[in-house]
Parts: C-alpha cells; sequence; structure tokens
C-alpha cells in the first residue's frame, strides 16, 4: 500500500505538472515561418510585422496544360502560386507543377510536355540554389519522364496572408515543443544580451545572426538580428552548373527554357559575393535574382525574405513574377 | 471530451479526482453528484445538445423501469417492457438508421436527413436496455434517479462502452469503499491507462495512414493493388481496430479503476482465439454477451431445434453487424460472422472426437488459429471498406484473384506499398510487434500495479512515466477513436 501511494502520486503529479507547464509555455509553439518552427523560437520574437500586399485569389488560379502559355516546374517557392498571379494579371495562363510530380527534367521532357498537350513556348524552370545541382544532375541521369496519372495540382490555393498576429497561439502542438520553445527563447535573450557571439546555432539546421541595419531590413521585433538555414553555403555555385543548364536546354526542342535560380536567404543577407547569377544571365534566359534582390534591399525594401522564413515575403514573390515576366517580354509575348 | 487530449488529461481528470475524493469525504452522496455532473460535463464537452437526448432517455428509461418493477401482474410489466424497448430502438434506428433506410428505400434520387449521430448513442441505449430487461426479470430495481444517472454517464464507458448490466454496477456505486481513497486502485488504474493510451497513441494510430492511404486507393477504379498491398492493409487494419478499441476500454477500465469502480472486461487477447466461438468469447465480450443473453436467448437460442439455433445465431450476428453502423458493409460483416459460427457449431458437431488422436494437438491448434485468424481478417476489410465494390476488389488482391503484379524493381528498392507513398518497411516493423503483443504478451487486463519495494515501484514509475510521456507527444494529429462511431 505504501509503495502504491509513492508510485501514484509521483506519477500522476510529475505528469500533470508535466503538462500544466507545457501547456503554459505551449502557445509559444504556434509557428507561422520555417525557420521559427526549425529553431523552435516563437513569432512574438521573429514573425513579420510589415502588412504585405492582398493578391486576389482569381489570380492564382492553375490553367489546364493544354490552354498554357508557360508551363513552369517548381519547389515550395513557387507552390503557392504567388509570383504566378504577376503573369495571370497580365492574362497569360500558367500551368505549374512541383518537382516531385515531375522529378526531373528528363531527356524526353519536351516530348511528354507535348504529349500531355503543352501548346506553349515558355517553360520556367524555378529551383532554389540550394537543391539546384543536385537537380541538374538528376535530370541530366534521367532518361524518361515518370507517367504519372495526374498532371498537375488544380486545387485552389489560398491567397498569402497580408498579416498575422504574432502574439497569438494556440494548443495544436506538442508540449515538448511548447517547453523547448520557451528554454530557447530564454536562450535568445541570453545570447541577445551579451556580445559574445556574432551568430548562434538553437538548432541543428538553423542558426541566429546579429545583422547590421537589421531594423531597415526587417520588421519583426528581434530585427537586429535574423535566422537562417545553416546548410545554406558561403560558396557561390559550382560553375559547373552553367554547363548542364546549357546540356538540359539542348534536351528541349521548340520549348523556350527560362532558369529561374533563386538565391538562398543566406545568400542574398550574408554571402552576396556571388557570381554565379551574372554568368548564368549570358549564357541562358535567367533573370538575375540575385541582383533583384541586392537592389531591392539597397532600396529599403523590408522583409524580402521574412525574419522566420527562408522563402520570400509576398513582395519578394512579386518582385520576382516581374522578372519573370520581363524575361518572357524579351520574347515579345505581350499580354492578351 | 477525448480521453487523448490535453484538456482531459491535466485539467479535467486531476479536477475530478480529486474532486471526487474530496467531496465524498463530507457525504458519500456528494462524491456520487460531483460524479454525475463531472461525466455530463464530459458528454455535453463534445455538444451540448445532444446532454438533453442522453438525460431525456435516462428519465424515460428510470421511469420505465420503475414502472416495471411496480406492475401489478407479468402482463402488465411485460407491455411496458415492449414499449419502453420499442421507443429505445426507434429513438436509435432514426439517428443511426434513418439516412440507411432512405438511401436504400428512395434509390437513385437524393433524399436525406441532415442528422448528426449523438456519441455513444448505441452503448447507452444497449445499456438501459439491459436494465429494462432486468427489471423485467426482477433482477434490478433502481430507486434513486441520481445512483441510475451516475450508472448510465459514468463517463470512463459512456461513449465506448463496455455495455454495463445495472446489477454489477449499482452495488459498486452503493458500497462506501468506493468512496474512498485506494491507493493500490489508483496505481492499477494509473497503470492500465497508460498502457491504453499508449495502444491507441502508439499504435492503432501508426497504423491509421498506411489503411487509409491502401483503402482510400482502393476505392479509386483505375488502381489495381498488389497481393503485398491488399494483405498489408487487411492485417493493418486488424491491428489498429484492435489497438484502438481494446486500448479505449484499457483506458475506461483504468480510469473507473482510479474510483474504486470494477468495469468488466471486454477483451481477451481475441486474437490468439483458435475457432471463431473462440473469438466472439475473446472480442467485445460485453457486446457478444449482451447479444447473447438479450437476443440469441430472446429469439430461442438453441433450444427449438437445430435449424432454429443457426438461424437465430445467423440472425443475432447480422444484427450485431447492424449495431455497429448503417451500411451495408458492416451487415455483410454480421453476416460473414454468422456463418463463420455456424460453420464452427457444424464441424464441432460432425467432428467431435474424431479429431483427438488422429492429429498432434500443436498442429491442429496452429491450423485453427491460422484459419481463424485469416478469417477474422477477411472480415475486417469488409467492415472497414468504405462500400462493398472496395471490399470485393481488396479481397480478389489478397487472393490473386485480381491484383496489380509486383515489379522486381520494386522488391529490390523495398518500395512495396507503391500505392499509398508511404514506406513499406515501417509497416512491417510496426506490424511484427503488434502481432508478438497480441499473440505473446498477457490481455492487458491482468496488467496491475505491483505493490513489492521501493525499486519495483520506481520502476514502474519509470514504465508509466515514459508510455504517458511518448503517448502525449503524439497529441495534435486526428485522432479520433473508431468504436465512438458506432
Amino acid at each position: 500500500m505504501k509503495t502504491a501511494k509513492f508510485f501514484f502520486l509521483g506519477t500522476f503529479l510529475c505528469f500533470t505538472m508535466y503538462g500544466l507547464l507545457g501547456l503554459y509555455f505551449l502557445p509559444l509553439a504556434a509557428f507561422q515561418g520555417d525557420l521559427t518552427r526549425m529553431a523552435m523560437l516563437p513569432e512574438r520574437l521573429l514573425g513579420w510585422q510589415r502588412v504585405q500586399p492582398a493578391i486576389d485569389q482569381q489570380l492564382l488560379q492553375q490553367s489546364p496544360i493544354a490552354e498554357a502559355d508557360v508551363f513552369v516546374i517548381v519547389d515550395s517557392f513557387s507552390d503557392g502560386r504567388v509570383w504566378q498571379s504577376v503573369l495571370t494579371a497580365k492574362q497569360l495562363k500558367v500551368h505549374t507543377l512541383l518537382w516531385g510530380d515531375l522529378p526531373f527534367v528528363c531527356e524526353d521532357a519536351a516530348i511528354w510536355l507535348r504529349a500531355q498537350g503543352f501548346k506553349g513556348r515558355y517553360f520556367v524552370i524555378e529551383t532554389n540554389e540550394r537543391n539546384l545541382l543536385h537537380r541538374l544532375n538528376d535530370s541530366l541521369a534521367c532518361k524518361n519522364v515518370l507517367r504519372k496519372e495526374k498532371i498537375g495540382n488544380a486545387d485552389a490555393r489560398s491567397a498569402p496572408i497580408e498579416r498575422f498576429d504574432i502574439d497569438h497561439g494556440d494548443y495544436s502542438s506538442k508540449l515538448s515543443v511548447g517547453l523547448r520553445t520557451a528554454f530557447n527563447t530564454f536562450l535568445f535573450h541570453s545570447w541577445e544580451q551579451s556580445d559574445i557571439a556574432d551568430k548562434v546555432q538553437l538548432q541543428p539546421e538553423v542558426f541566429l545572426k546579429r545583422i547590421k541595419n537589421g531594423c531597415s531590413l526587417f520588421s519583426h521585433r528581434k530585427c537586429d538580428s535574423s535566422l537562417f538555414y545553416l546548410p545554406d553555403s558561403e560558396q557561390d555555385v559550382d560553375p559547373g552548373a552553367l554547363q548542364k543548364i546549357e546540356a538540359i536546354n539542348a534536351r528541349l526542342g521548340d520549348l523556350l527554357p527560362i532558369w529561374v535560380i533563386i538565391p538562398n536567404k543566406a545568400t542574398t543577407y550574408l554571402y552576396q559575393e556571388k557570381y554565379f547569377w551574372n554568368t548564368l544571365e549570358q549564357i541562358a534566359r535567367a533573370p538575375n535574382l540575385l541582383a533583384m534582390n541586392l537592389n531591392a534591399i539597397e532600396h529599403g525594401e523590408v522583409d524580402l525574405y521574412p525574419g522566420n522564413n527562408t522563402h520570400y515575403s509576398t513582395r519578394g514573390y512579386l518582385l520576382m513574377g516581374e522578372a519573370i515576366l520581363k524575361e518572357i517580354r524579351k520574347d515579345g509575348l505581350n499580354a492578351r | 471530451m477525448l480521453f487523448n487530449s490535453y484538456g482531459f488529461l491535466f485539467f479535467y481528470l486531476p479536477v475530478v479526482l480529486g474532486g471526487f475524493y474530496f467531496a465524498s469525504r463530507f457525504e458519500r452522496k456528494y462524491g456520487a453528484y460531483w460524479l454525475v455532473l463531472a461525466s455530463l460535463f464530459f458528454y455535453g464537452y463534445w455538444d451540448a445538445r445532444y446532454l438533453l437526448l442522453l438525460l431525456l432517455s435516462i428519465a424515460f428509461n428510470f421511469f420505465m423501469g420503475q414502472r416495471i418493477s411496480r406492475a401489478a401482474s407479468r402482463g402488465v410489466r411485460k407491455n411496458y417492457l415492449v414499449a419502453a424497448i420499442v421507443l429505445n430502438l426507434l429513438v436509435l434506428a432514426y439517428f443511426k438508421y434513418a439516412n440507411f433506410f432512405l438511401e436504400n428505400i428512395f434509390a437513385g434520387r437524393s433524399v436525406h436527413l441532415d442528422i448528426v449521430l449523438p456519441l455513444g448513442i448505441s452503448f447507452y441505449t444497449f445499456t438501459q436496455i439491459a436494465y429494462l430487461v432486468d427489471a423485467y426479470s426482477q433482477r434490478a430495481d433502481e430507486r434513486k434517479f441520481s445512483h441510475y444517472t451516475l450508472f448510465v454517464t459514468f463517463f470512463p464507458h459512456l461513449i465506448a462502452g463496455p455495455v454495463l448490466h445495472h446489477k454489477d454496477m449499482m452495488p459498486q456505486f452503493a458500497r462506501a469503499e468506493t468512496y474512498e481513497v485506494n491507493w493500490a486502485h489508483l496505481a492499477s488504474g494509473l497503470v492500465l491507462f497508460s498502457a491504453g493510451l499508449a495502444k491507441k497513441l502508439l499504435f492503432a494510430d501508426a497504423f491509421a495512414p498506411y489503411v487509409a492511404a491502401v483503402f482510400d486507393a482502393a476505392s479509386n477504379d483505375a488502381v489495381m493493388l498488389t497481393i503485398y498491398e491488399a494483405w498489408a492493409a487487411a492485417l493493418a487494419y486488424t491491428l489498429q481496430i484492435y489497438f484502438d478499441f481494446s486500448g479505449y476500454t484499457d483506458m475506461a477500465l483504468g480510469l473507473a479503476l482510479m474510483f474504486n469502480i470494477k468495469l468488466p472486461r471486454n477483451f481477451d487477447s481475441p486474437y490468439k482465439a483458435t475457432s471463431i466461438i473462440d473469438f466472439w468469447r475473446r472480442w467485445h465480450i460485453t457486446l457478444s454477451t449482451f447479444l447473447r443473453d438479450y437476443l440469441y436467448i430472446s429469439l430461442g437460442g438453441n433450444r427449438k431445434g437445430v435449424l432454429r439455433r443457426y438461424i437465430n445465431l445467423f440472425a443475432t450476428m447480422l444484427l450485431g453487424g447492424m449495431w455497429h453502423g448503417a451500411g451495408w458493409t458492416f451487415i455483410f460483416w454480421g453476416a460473414l460472422h454468422g456463418l463463420y459460427l455456424i460453420v464452427n457449431h457444424l464441424w464441432r458437431t460432425v467432428f467431435s472426437g474424431v479429431r483427438q488422436g488422429l492429429v498432434p494437438r500443436w498442429l491442429s491448434g496452429s491450423v485453427s488459429w491460422l484459419l481463424t485468424f485469416v478469417a477474422v481478417v477477411i472480415a475486417w476489410v469488409i467492415f472497414r471498406a468504405k462500400d462493398m465494390p472496395e471490399a470485393v476488389k481488396i479481397l480478389q488482391a489478397m487472393f490473386g484473384i485480381a491484383y496489380h503484379p509486383i515489379a522486381l524493381q520494386d522488391v529490390s528498392h523495398g518500395h512495396l506499398l507503391v500505392v499509398a507513398e508511404l514506406p513499406g518497411h515501417e509497416l512491417a516493423r510496426l506490424a511484427l510487434v503488434g502481432l508478438l503483443w497480441v499473440l505473446i504478451l498477457p490481455n492487458s487486463n491482468r496488467l496491475q500495479y505491483f505493490d513489492k519495494g521501493r525499486l519495483r515501484a520506481v520502476l514502474q514509475a519509470f514504465v508509466v512515466g515514459g508510455l504517458l510521456f511518448l503517448s502525449v507527444e503524439r497529441f495534435g494529429r486526428y485522432s479520433p477513436f473508431l468504436y465512438f462511431q458506432f
């Protein structure tokens, strides 16, 4: 009887205390950005506050592949179809497919696309800087496109949010994540108040870095620092990528490929001395997004990449869309 | 309110448990009132509108129970009983079966009533029908409305059973010791609850995505399953439904024990059964017992000849299938189990005494187990499928009648669940552990706290604490209990 009391009270009370403590901190773990989610830091510190432009949801509609002027293969940057809204606003019809649904630009990609009914000319190949090389290598190694039964996701996309409440919390996450977020918040404040290190790594793949003039670049509360993705390389893109891009272009027959390589957030804010985009625009149809980013920052663009995210803000996507539209217009295709 | 929710674990349970023993210190009836209020809150938390239906049902059945108990003659008692049962079944039929009948009567026309099935209606209706029958047989005579309300609404069993008998429960609520802290019961209750929570969250929910992916794919006309995919999904569902429902039952039994109430066991390692008769003595025992006592025996049982016995058996299982839900798959599932039972009884009648000595016992035992297990798995496919064509498609793939051949490259890459786009090796690992659990471990109703020294207490605290922690780490995902819909 004695140990039963000891066992029950010990286990039940410890567990209940753990739960109550976890629930107290759980609202901290309502993440909006991918970097805050990975770093387990609350949005009240790193969530963006500058209101973003509204996008008409009608502009996010997917066009059937057979009617499309532009075929786009994209990663998570473009799955929300925000930058495509710039094209659709100009009456261009866009069909978007994710890397993964069409894993590679294979040798028979052009034949396959035509077989799917695509009659347009523009083939926008979008990838982030981080994944460029492996996608090029996989594509060059690929002979035939995998036949998928379902082409393109016709599901409607919701319009990107214009604002969000950085202090809003919910209870949908795990208790342990709430507790770790609370602990990381404590570490963040300790780091912020110390002068020891310029950057600190709180979780395996994310680091925090102090940013000079950060508050002119970001709108989050602790704007003199931002989160970055650790695997984003300081090195410039391997120049060998240029030959590979040319090799893929040679496969595409009568399609006109437009290469959209999105610089990593770290490249834009920390490792700006990269020349790959300058060379790329000499040899292929490729908007120079690094130059675009740097220019935007120089002209006071706040939250081009929000402090809590590896992806562009809506403003960033719209600038990207303008750059791609400009590239298409070089060829004389005008708005209908 | 769900047992697997933060609100239940960290607010409701500590407050209700503490409040119960605190209130009982002043007077027992305060503890009972507290439990009634807490149970009504537990039910009303889901949808307060259906609380009224529950209270009306309780009031009506209590009133009819009184009438039956006090009626002057057997004939009058019977009239009250029939009227009460008919009304209970009509309410159940309206909420559970109205749309099913309308869809089948007006096939092709969109006739549909906007009805939400109240949680636990099948369980509390059957519990109260059993009470009425017991009152008719003069095995129950409840005079206190508060006690009767507590018997029906006691939150651990209210939503998904076990189906209770008045005569088993009321003496427990009347006992003085029920209202006194019993550390051994609290400790054993916590052990059982943590085991049930782990069954639900670490096993049942882990199988769920595989099952859903393959069954959903099977409903697509363009998709043909491989033999591996079909068997994997069937086996995964067999384990999912066991861990889900028996996990819920363990939690219910554990919670009840914390309040010094012993609920009847509902499972006894059903997948160890070596015959279908044996299976139904081990699976959802309280429902099987209810169907036997109140339906099969009422129909005449085995007292009216062999043919009538099998008809009664078949009808009982058919209605048992229908109890689970309004759909042809449930009816076919019940019918199939009815047929299984008839075959099983015929076999026993024809071969009784013949087998002994001819075949080694271990061999006959193994073959019997395998046949029983496969028969149960086949029936679960029908039970889980959205409709009969989906069930037939999976069964055809399982038995190589119509299937997609497995590509050699898929085997070499370990991509054996292509249709689910989920890692097949993880399911294999999970299924292996699940099978070992259900086939080797003793049934969880034998779980209890071992009060033998501090070291064992600490070890048990670590195991129970670890299970609770791991389970709570799975919260936040969509995780309904399968038996809530029944």
